[in-house]
Parts: C-alpha cells; structure tokens; sequence
C-alpha cells in the first residue's frame, strides 16, 4: 500500500496589517505550513468555512467583522477549529471573550512571531 | 479713448498669465512623470526589502548582508518600510530591526533630522525615533516640547514616550497640556507609551496632593474645566485627571488605597476619573460604599458609578440602580440597567419588572437592556 | 461723451474687477490652501495612525446614513460603512418612510430583526417606527421612520445614537476605510473641534467592489468631467484654505463629522431648508458663542467621500438651484455673523465673501455678461481694449482651475492615467469659457427662486436625498 505523501497543514492567518500578515504567513511557511490569508473579517470568515485549516491565526480588530465576530460564526460550524487570537493589551475584554468562545490562546501586540508560532505547533500537537 | 500703454500693460499681463500656466500644466506633466517612477521602484524595492528582511528576521541572512543590500537607499522609504513592523514586534524581533536599521544608517540620519532639520524633518524624525525607541535624542526632544507649533510639541512628547525615559515623564505631561490643545484621552494615549514603570512615580505625586486638594464643596468647578480655555497654565484638575487615567490604563492596583483616600476629597471631574480608574482595574476598594456616588448630583458620576457598581455586585445597592432606571440622564439609564442585567437573577427580575412599569423611560430601558441578552 | 457711456464704461470695468477679484480671492486660498497642507504633512508624518485603531483612547462614534428610495446604492454604502477600520462604532440607516425596496433589500442582505433599541427624543423628530439590528454585523442598526425628510431622517438617526460623535454620510456616498481614524485623531488632539468636513470626489464612472472605490476612472461623461475640476477648486482646496485661516463655514452634508453634544444644542437640524448642512455649521458656532465656548471647524484634505455626481444637465441644474437655496436659506438664517467681529475669520471674511461673491455674485456676472456684450455691439467703448480685460480676466480663472488641477496632482494624484490630466485641463480652459457661465445662469436662477417664488415643499417634500439624473448603478 503507497501511503499518501502527507499535506502540509494549512493555517488561516487573518490580520489586515498587510506587512505582518505577509510576516506570519512567511514563517508558517518556513515551518512547514501552507498560509491561507484574509485581511479582513468577511474573507476570514469565508476561508475558515470554506476550507480544510487546521489553525486560525486571528485577529481581532480587522474590517467588516472583528475577530470575536469570526470567531463566534466559526464555532457554530467548526467547534474543533483551534485558534490563537491576536490583540492589543489594552482591549483585555475583547481577549476575554475570545477565550470564552473556545480560542486556544492569545498574544497581545507587540509580540514575538516566534513565540506565536510555538504556540500554534503546541496547540496543534494538543489535536 | 484709453491710450496704448494700457493696452501695452494688459498684452504683457496677457502673456504673463498664459506662461505661468503653462508652466504649471508643464510642472504637473513632470510631477507625474517622476512620481510614477518613483512610485515603481518603491514598490520594487520594497518587495526585495521584504525578502531580505524576512529572511534576516528568520536568520537566514545575516546583518552584513542585509544591511549591505539596503543601505544607501533614501531613508524616508526605509522608514516607511519599517514602520509598521516596528509597531508591532517585541523581543528579539524587535532588537533586531533596530540594529539593522541602525546598521544601514537610519538612526544616525534622523538624529541629525531632528537636530537639524524643518518642521516636517523634525516631526517625521521624532516619530522615527520614537518608533525605534532611541534613548539618545532625548535632550532634543526636551527641546522641542517647547515649540509653539503644537505638532512638533505632539511629536516629541510620543518620541520621548517611547524612548521610555520615565524621568522626563512629568515634563512631557505638563507640555502636551500646557503646549497643545489635546484632549485627554488623546494626551493620556501619547503619556502612555511610557509604559507601566510610571506608576510608581505618578502614585508619589498623588500622594503629595492629595494634602493640598480642596474638599468637596469648596473651588467646585461647576463648569467642565475641559471646557475653559487653556493658556499654557496647566489645569491642575486636567493634570491630576490625567494622572488618574494612566494608572487605571495600567491597572496599577497599588493605587487603590490612595485613590480612596482621593476619592474623599475630589471635586466632580476628579471623582469620575478615579471610578473610571477603578472600572479600569476591574477592582473597587472593598469598604468603598458606592451609594453616595449613585445618587450624587452630577450625571456623569452616577454613570460611571453604576458601572463601578458591576464589580462589587453589593446587593443592598439594588433598589437605587432601579431608581437609576428613571434617571434623566440617557447614559445613566443605560448603565444602571447594564448593571442590573450583570447582576444574575434578581438585576433581570428588575429589569422584567419594569418593562411593564408606568414610567416610559424606565420600561423602554428595561426592555433595552433584556433585548442585548438576547444575542 | 454721453452719461450713458460713462456708465456702460465704469460697470463694464467694475464687472471686470469683480471677476478679477473673485479669481484673486480663489487663487490666494488655493495658495492658503498648498501652505497649510505643506505644515499638515509634518502632523501626517508624526501620527501613529495605526495605534490609534489598536488603542483604547478613541471615541465611539455612530455613523448616520439618511435613506429614502435608495434601493439601488444603500447596501454598497452600509458595505462600505461596515469596512471602516474602527475601534468601536456603529452604523445607523435611518429609512425615512422609503416608498422603494430600501428596507427591504437591507432587511435580506443583513438579516435584520427587531429590537427593543431605547433612544431619548433629544431633537423634535417624526415618528420612529421600528428600529432594527443585524443578526450578521452587530454594528448594523435601521431605523424605520414615517417620512419626514433628509433633515428629520437625520436627527431620528442623532436621537438614536448615543455616541459623543456622529458622522453625516449621504445613502450614495462610500468612504474611505481609514477617513474615521482620520477625523478622530484631530478630534482628539484639538478638543476645541466641534465639527469636520472631509473631501468629496466624483465617483461616477468608477470601478466600486464591496463599498470601496477600487479604480478611479476620468467619468467620460461631459457634465461629471466640469464638476471634477470645479469639485477640486472649490471644494477641496478652496475649503482647505477657508479651513486653514479659521474660517471654514461649509461641510458637505455627504461627509461631515460633529460632536453630538453640540449639535443637539444647537437643536439639530432645521427642517424647512434645503442646505440643511451648512445652515446647522453656522448655528453651531453662533451657539458655541452664545455660550462662551472656544470652537474649532476645520476641513480635512486627507479622508475622501466618493459620491455620485449629477451626470446630465437638468440634474445638475436642479442640484444648483437647490444649492443657492440653501445658501441664501442658511446666510440670513444667520445673519447675525455678518461683519460681526465676534466672529473672528468666519464673521468678517467668509461670511461677506460667500454673500457678496457667491450669493449675489450671479446677479454682478449676469448683468455684466448682458452689459458687455451690449457694449461691444453698439461700439460705445474701444473693443480692443475691453476685450483684452475680458481675456485677462479669463486667464486669471484658468490660472486658477489649473493651480487646483497642480494640487490635485502635488497631493493626491487620484487618476492614474496621464491622458486624464490632459483632459482635466483641456475642461480647466473651457470651465472658464463656458461652465461658468452658465452656472451662473443657474444660480440666478435660483437666487430668483429664493426671493420670489413661495418654496413649493416643506417638511414632507418627497425628494430623494441624491440628485435627479445620477447614475444609480456602476462600472464594474
């Protein structure tokens, strides 16, 4: 039996900050991922219903719809989908709310894209 | 009738006027000519920057060989190109886009910008600075707190904000009120890029103070000191406002005892800063008795009490945010029954009860509230 | 020499010196204008626009959109209202009893319900009937109300809101995602500010995808092409330099930003003009000083507001005739600023100019136009002579439209291609030849209107709040 050469995992990665997401998008791929992007709710939101993804990368204050309004209508179909969601430290209830709506974990801005990409392969070992 | 010199005049006006606009039309040609020239090769460059860059961060590339590509290009791109990431890095990441930028030149030319520059050089550099959180320029940027162009007064307050030099904190204060016309969120926004190591600082200033703060009822403003104009003097109430805001921003708890202290004495606006304080750190002190606050005379302290409130969840207080119900004041109204709606069944046992009472504003609150639960 | 000629003589040449004058005045707020963007390019460079949306410090501000039979363009607005980058705002179409599909195609495009919204009657408005929310963007708020006209729909829609700002946005207008962050980053470093304008744009003919301008055509529409060159000098950097100097009296009610409190002071919008935005500007600032309150009106060059512009000539005619209604109704509306020192800039500058200039100024061009040409004809005055004024005067106006024409491209460069800033020029020259005139014609017509024939509508006139004879769709 020829065993399927494995897919590399795909992650969501929704930020409108064109240099960051293009920053994000660029070390998923390094580490082996395939990078889906979205920079902003609506396409998020497509992308995440429409796709086979592993992970979202989210962020929470995006155009159209913020990252809790992704996150809510994802839930409803996805409940397994893990997510880490992306933010600013002073919008601490926004984080809140996400980790009540089931998001694996967060960073706030400024932050370390090395560390968020540790998260992500934690979060995804834990599936 | 009229003779020919003014017929003379008027030919050469003629022509005057028909060259000048000529030459305008001739400067837009060239204008657009060389932007868009200029507009592709940014656009090129920066996608090679992009590689590099991401590589360099990746540690696939290393500082010589970066800095070497980007060197010697104009550094108001380089700036422009980096702005955004150095936003939004931490860490490592972000020490090491400052010595690339370093290394390519970028700091030095903005040190001398700011030193040497025109209005915009001076604003853009102490933006760059700022951004790239250089200690160096500070005795520059002190300078120019005291310009009379509030721009620069803004920029170099947010230069020396981030450069986190906590000790020029409280000159830079006083300059973006006095210096400015800023709002207070708007200075509290800039005042808070110092990051959490001014608490402290600020909590010593309170202190001393609150001996000198009148009690209530007397040196009341009635009017809003925001609304007076200000004239370089600083509003001491502005000020301590001000303060009050950034430890809430910072959630210093360590504040709370001596915010209660305050809180004995404030005048009105003091006294709305200090509960959104609290609201802030998501903490009332625990013998505080909001009663008071809920029923004082001043709309915009009963607003913010009520959303004090939440967080105590003192079950005595119950009946007064029912009476807030019927407040004339719209926010009042809406945050006692938010207050309610927060407070498990007996708030929305409330709430149910008044949608059927005679007072209009008090139902049509209620029903509000009840309808936000529903989403 | 007959007295007759002396005459003829003196107001051809007093005619002369008007236009001269006007063009002058023009001209140096064009150059007030390049100044002080120069010295607003130093506050652009400083901002930390992106902080701005990621922070705590902003203001909730709600954004209103009057609405009556707008089935066609309402949802490409809500669209492009929803794509604001914005901490927290919301979004309130007020359908002021549409007669259309309005409330139904929002009803199915963002799956409405109804809710218990509570509002307080802070403005006198007409009766609220419904007020709904989005199931699919929470920020999405309509207001159903009985038809009460543009002025009643928008202050339902202040009543209903509660935020400290408000932003007025026509049903056909789409604006830029970043033109909130904009506006309220000067609302928060001036708290003098009590009202802001931004900058319109022809959007006719341009390519529009999800609520966003995603391609600026040159309209190849005859009538647009005028209004883009007159939009530029006049509204854009005419309105900068008024702005730059303290006296700004005009936002256009497609984009204009206020704060709620002051607005419901001055007791909102009166409903019986046409120029309801301008009339509640200077009702603002004569409340702001009844009570001794310092205030700021200022104009951004910076946030663009695409809209649809009359594309024929009878929709533009009737747009302007409604325009110098307006005017006149808002100017004696307020007379009291007339020359009023207390007034500073606004008071002894603008107010005169726009009465004396674009008030009464079609009367002076009319009458001078007929008072020349009768001249010329009969030979009472050396025609080499005049006409060569004439020319001078004519040039001095292209000069103008072509130093607008100069900015446009210093600051924006919104069209791409070159062969549209030929064209632009090529309508600079003839605007001068030939639209002006005739939009002179228009606003005598309308100054006519305004003080002799009874005003036919008034709270109830059913008049769409876009022009007659715009484009109700798109290029796409």
């Amino acid at each position: 039996m020829i065993e399927a050469v494995a897919q590399p995992k795909k992650i969501l990665v929704a930020e409108d900050d064109p240099g960051l997401n293009r920053l994000i998008s660029f070390k998923l791929e390094k580490e082996g991922y395939k990078a889906l992007t979205a920079f902003d709710g609506k396409a998020a939101l497509k992308i995440a219903l429409e796709e086979e993804i592993s992970a979202i990368i989210l962020d929470i204050m995006m155009p159209f719809l913020d990252g809790i309004q992704v996150l809510k209508k994802v839930r409803t179909a996805k409940p397994h989908l893990p997510a880490i969601v992306l933010s600013v430290k002073s919008r601490e209830n926004d984080l809140n709310q996400a980790l009540e709506l089931g998001a694996s974990d967060y960073m706030t801005k400024p932050f370390q894209p090395e560390k968020l990409i540790d998260r992500l392969q934690k979060v995804l070992g834990n599936n | 009738m009229f003779i020919d010199p003014y017929l003379q005049t008027l030919l050469i006006i003629t022509a005057v006027l028909t060259a000048i606009i000529m030459a305008l039309l001739a400067i837009m040609l060239i204008s657009r000519l060389l932007t868009s020239l200029n507009r592709q090769k940014y656009k090129l460059k920066t996608q090679q920057w992009e590689d590099l860059y991401l590589n360099y961060l990746h540690g696939d590339l290393s500082l010589e060989e970066t800095a070497g590509l980007m060197e010697g290009e104009k550094p108001y791109w380089l700036w422009q190109f980096f702005a955004p990431y150095l936003d939004v890095l931490a860490g490592s990441d972000f020490e090491k886009t400052k010595t690339l930028c370093r290394e390519i030149g970028l700091i030095d030319y903005y040190k001398k910008k700011l030193h040497r520059g025109r209005t915009v050089g001076k604003a853009t550099a102490a933006r760059v600075l700022g951004a790239l959180r250089c200690r160096e320029s500070v005795s520059e940027m002190l300078n120019l707190l005291q310009s009379k162009n509030p721009i620069l007064v803004q920029a170099a307050a947010q230069g020396l904000a981030k450069s986190g030099k906590t000790e020029t904190f409280f000159t830079t204060a006083q300059a973006l009120l006095g210096n400015t016309f800023f709002t207070y969120k708007g200075a509290t926004e800039i005042l808070a890029g110092f990051g959490e190591n001014i608490c402290p600082q600020i909590a010593r200033y309170l202190e001393k103070e609150s001996g000198r703060l009148p009690a209530v009822g007397q040196g009341q403003n009635i009017k809003s000191p925001k609304e007076t104009p200000r004239k370089n003097t600083v509003n001491a109430t502005d000020y301590r406002s001000i303060m009050i805001d950034l430890l809430g921003f910072f959630k210093y708890r360590q504040a709370l005892p001596l915010l209660e202290r305050l809180l004995e004495k404030a005048d009105e606006e003091t006294t709305v800063h200090i509960l959104k304080a609290f609201i802030n750190m998501k903490e009332v002190p625990a013998n505080l008795d909001l009663k008071s606050y809920l029923e004082h005379r001043y709309w915009t302290v009963r607003n913010f009490s009520a959303r004090a409130w939440q967080l105590t969840g003192d079950r005595q207080a119950l009946p007064v945010l029912e009476k807030l119900l019927s407040d004339r004041n719209w926010w009042v109204r809406y945050n006692a029954a938010e207050a309610l709606r927060s407070a498990g069944q007996p708030g929305l046992e409330i709430l149910e009860q008044n949608t059927a009472e005679a007072d209009q504003a008090a139902a049509s609150i209620s029903s509000y509230a009840l309808s936000r639960s529903e989403v | 020499m007959s007295t007759w000629a002396i005459v003829l003589i003196f107001y051809n040449i007093f005619v002369l010196f008007y236009f001269t004058g006007i063009n002058g005045i023009y001209l140096l707020l064009v150059v007030i204008a390049y100044m002080g963007l120069q010295k607003q390019r130093s506050a652009e460079r400083s901002a930390d626009r992106d902080q701005s949306f990621r922070s705590e410090f902003y203001r909730p501000l709600s954004v209103i959109i009057p609405a009556y039979n707008e089935e066609a363009t309402i949802v490409e607005t809500a669209y492009s209202a929803l794509a604001l980058r914005y901490p927290e705002f919301e979004i309130i179409v007020v359908n002021d009893g549409s007669k259309d599909h309005t409330l139904g195609v929002l009803e199915e495009t963002f799956n409405l319900e109804k809710y218990a919204r509570d509002f307080s009657l802070d403005i006198p408005c007409s009766a609220i009937h419904n007020i709904y929310r989005s199931r699919d963007y929470p920020n999405l708020v309509v207001v159903d109300k009985q038809n009460g006209g543009k002025s009643d729909a928008l202050n339902a829609g202040i009543n209903v809101s509660q935020f400290p700002l408000f932003c007025n946005i026509d049903s056909d207008s789409l604006i830029d995602a970043d033109s909130l962050l904009k506006v309220v980053d000067l609302f928060a470093k001036d708290w003098r500010i009590v009202a802001a304008g931004g900058t319109i744009r022809a959007a006719n003919q341009c390519r529009i995808e999800d609520g966003k301008v995603t391609e600026i055509n040159l309209s190849p529409k005859f009538w647009v092409r005028f209004q883009i060159v007159e939009y530029l000098r006049a509204f854009l950097f005419g309105r900068a330099g008024w702005s730059f100097i303290g006296g700004l009296m005009i936002l256009s009610g497609a984009f204009s930003i206020y704060r709620r409190k002051a607005v419901v002071q001055a007791g909102g919008y009166r409903l019986d003009t046409v120029g309801e935005d301008m009339e509640l500007v200077l009702r603002i600032q004569r409340v702001m000083k009844r009570n001794e309150r310092e205030y700021r009106v200022v104009f951004l060059p910076d946030p663009v507001c695409w809209t649809q512009v009359p594309e024929t000539y009878r929709g533009l005619r009737t747009q302007r005739h409604r325009w110098q209604r307006g005017l006149a109704e808002s100017l004696f509306g307020n007379f009291e600023m007339f020359l009023n020192p207390q007034y500073g800039v606004t008071g002894m500058l603008s107010y005169p100019f726009f009465l004396f200039y674009e008030f009464l100024g079609p009367v002076i061009e009319i009458t001078g136009y007929l008072v020349f040409i009768f001249s010329i004809t009969t030979g009472i005055i050396n025609p080499p002579f005049i006409i060569l004024f004439l020319f001078v005067a004519i040039l001095l106006g292209i000069l103008l439209s072509t130093s607008a024409l100069l900015m446009e491209e210093i600051y924006y460069r919104s069209y791409p291609r070159l062969r549209d800033m030929i064209i632009l020029f090529g309508f600079a020259i003839l605007e001068n030849l030939f639209y002006r005139q005739l939009h002179a014609w228009w606003r005598f017509q309308g100054l006519i209107d305004y003080f002799f024939k009874k005003r036919a509508w008034g709270t109830l006139e059913r008049r769409s709040f876009t022009e007659p004879g715009k484009a109700a769709g798109k290029i796409n």
